[in-house]
């Protein structure tokens, strides 16, 4: 193959990796923290993609914006919309049932994230239809050989890089990263140290779902479209990458994040002709891999459990 | 040692729990049991296996909810309060069973129980002091504390509340599932608390050794206070041995 494209691939595959591993990482902490599945999570990223369209679209209706001011607009709307979609969840839906089974709380958000993708599709004018999303990134292209990619990609990749480094400093070195590890690891210990549950459990939400956001932001940036049940799919792959990976680790989902998109591309890559099937295969991978490592891939007791 | 925080001031404020009924579903487990500790004492809470003492433990801290009447922490009320908050009052629980953060390092362990203290230094005068009273856990700061010892991590259990700057520490049975040797150092370190100041209350069922250090005590038995006074004086009560902690 020409090598390329065999670049391209690798790159394209290395950006799904990162996008599926920072909304796999928020399945693994809203799991660690309260042993909850929040089911609305992949609905956040589009809650995140659509607040970004619609702010710096509005900023553009209002004034004339440079590039990086409607950009950096962007990227508060859908950290703030994912922030404040994932607290409001929490309160409203979570910590109410904390007591109750764990279904409850999976089928709560289930429906909770049918609620906000019908509120995406009715509410916004058009909405059943996919939006175009604006070039907020420089424009210019990166050419070596035969492979060639946008500035835009690079520094979507980077800065989700990046993101997944700052996460994992947030859980390791900050007071409500170790507020956050005390509560997973054991909720009455924690209390009797002074943190609180409630705050703590609220503190997750908002940054598993400000990841999300920032994912709907990067996927809009990516492809230039959105969608309003584009965060379905992802939901099923992030929580399929989170659960492979080892639900309530940190690195687990990330491991998985990169594993699920690779197989995709290898499927793509080696069996060109199958490539309409690479999620059918990647999701095949996924159960295999469940079946054969039952805790998932980090298992929990060598790793660090959030 | 530099100390950048003042010594320890005198423990001053009281636990008065009154008049409190606990239950988990329809059945109380609790009825109508007051104590107090006194500042700057030990007290002690007696009883066998199921007479009450983790509930009234619990009740206290508000793991439990109160069904009836108040418990009181110096001028505050503290009935059902929010478990943190309590703490953040300068309650500090060293749980049962010695329980750690297992997959964090004995470090994390005791930053997780200095979170409450804002102030850089503080926080850094005392994790020193700990180290300086704990040296087994200096040694093992970087370890997971889940592969600790036992005696290690009741240390670490020890430490991680006394991080907290309380006035009342709570030991609920910290002797349980420790070998005799650590048994005995954790009444020694108990002992020691109090001459530092702290307040104690000491939830076991150890009769012996618990009444040797002791300053007050209180005998529960399914649910009620069945004997209270002096250490010394549940210690010369033949009666009370024979009726509920078997004869010596």
């Amino acid at each position: 193959m020409d090598p390329g494209l065999l670049a391209q691939y690798l790159f394209n595959g290395l950006m799904l990796g990162t996008i599926y591993a920072i909304v796999a990482v928020g399945f693994s902490l809203f799991f660690g923290v309260l042993d909850v599945i929040k089911f609305s999570h992949g609905d956040v990223v589009t809650v995140g993609a659509f607040s970004a369209f619609g702010a710096a679209g509005l900023m553009a209706a209002l004034a004339t914006l440079s590039g990086p001011l409607a950009l950096a607009v962007g990227l508060i709307a859908a950290l703030g919309a994912g922030a404040l979609s994932g607290v409001i969840i929490g309160r409203l839906l979570v910590l109410p049932l904390k007591n109750a089974p764990g279904v409850n709380v999976l089928l709560a958000t289930l429906m909770a994230g049918t609620v906000l993708r019908e509120a995406i599709r009715l509410g916004v004018p058009n909405g059943g239809n996919p939006k175009p999303f604006p070039a907020l990134l420089p424009e210019g292209v990166l050419k070596a050989g035969s492979f060639s990619v946008g500035i835009d990609s690079v520094i979507i990749l980077l800065a989700g890089l990046a993101v997944v480094l700052a996460t994992h400093l947030v859980i390791t070195r900050t007071r409500l990263g170790l507020s956050i590890r005390a509560v997973a690891q054991d909720e009455e210990v924690a209390q009797l140290a002074g943190v609180s549950f409630n705050r703590t459990v609220l503190g997750t939400f908002a940054l598993g779902s400000m990841l999300a956001g920032l994912a709907g932001l990067m996927l809009g940036l990516y492809y230039r479209e959105i969608n309003f049940n584009m965060g379905v799919m992802l939901g099923i792959i992030g929580f399929a990458c989170a659960v492979v990976g080892g639900l309530g680790s940190l690195i687990g989902p990330i491991i998985g994040g990169f594993l699920f998109a690779g197989v995709q591309t290898l499927v793509t890559v080696v069996l060109p002709f199958t490539s309409a099937y690479k999620d059918v295969v990647a999701f095949a991978v996924i159960i295999a891999l469940i079946g054969l490592f039952p805790t998932g891939l980090i298992a929990e007791k060598s790793s660090e459990r959030v | 040692m530099s100390r950048t925080e003042a010594p320890r001031p005198e423990a001053s404020r009281r636990l008065s729990v009154s008049g409190v009924t606990t239950g988990y579903d329809r059945a109380d487990v609790l009825h109508d049991v007051s104590i107090e500790a006194k500042p700057g004492r030990i007290t002690c809470i007696l009883g066998a296996n199921g007479a009450g003492k983790s509930t009234l433990i619990r009740s206290i801290l508000g793991l439990t909810p109160v069904r009836r009447g108040s418990v009181a922490f110096g001028g505050d009320t503290i009935t059902n309060l929010a478990t943190h908050r309590i703490a953040a009052l300068g309650i500090a629980t060293v749980p049962e069973g010695n329980r750690v953060l297992p997959r964090m390092t004995v470090l994390e362990n005791l930053k997780v129980g200095g979170l409450l203290e804002k102030d850089r230094h503080r926080l850094a005068a005392r994790m020193e002091r700990m180290f300086e009273t704990f040296p087994r856990l200096k040694e093992r700061r970087n370890q997971l504390a889940g592969t600790l010892s036992g005696g290690e991590r009741s240390m670490l259990s020890i430490a991680r509340g006394l991080m907290t700057d309380p006035e009342l520490i709570v030991f609920d049975e910290p002797s349980l599932g420790l070998s005799p040797l650590f048994v005995s150092e954790v009444f020694r370190i108990v002992r020691q608390l109090k001459e530092e100041g702290y307040t104690i209350l000491l939830v076991e069922q150890n009769v012996r050794q618990t009444l040797d250090v002791a300053d007050d005590g209180y005998v529960l038995a399914q649910g009620r206070v069945v004997a209270s006074g002096t250490s010394a004086a549940l210690a010369a009560d033949g009666e009370l041995h024979k009726a509920y902690f078997g004869v010596h």
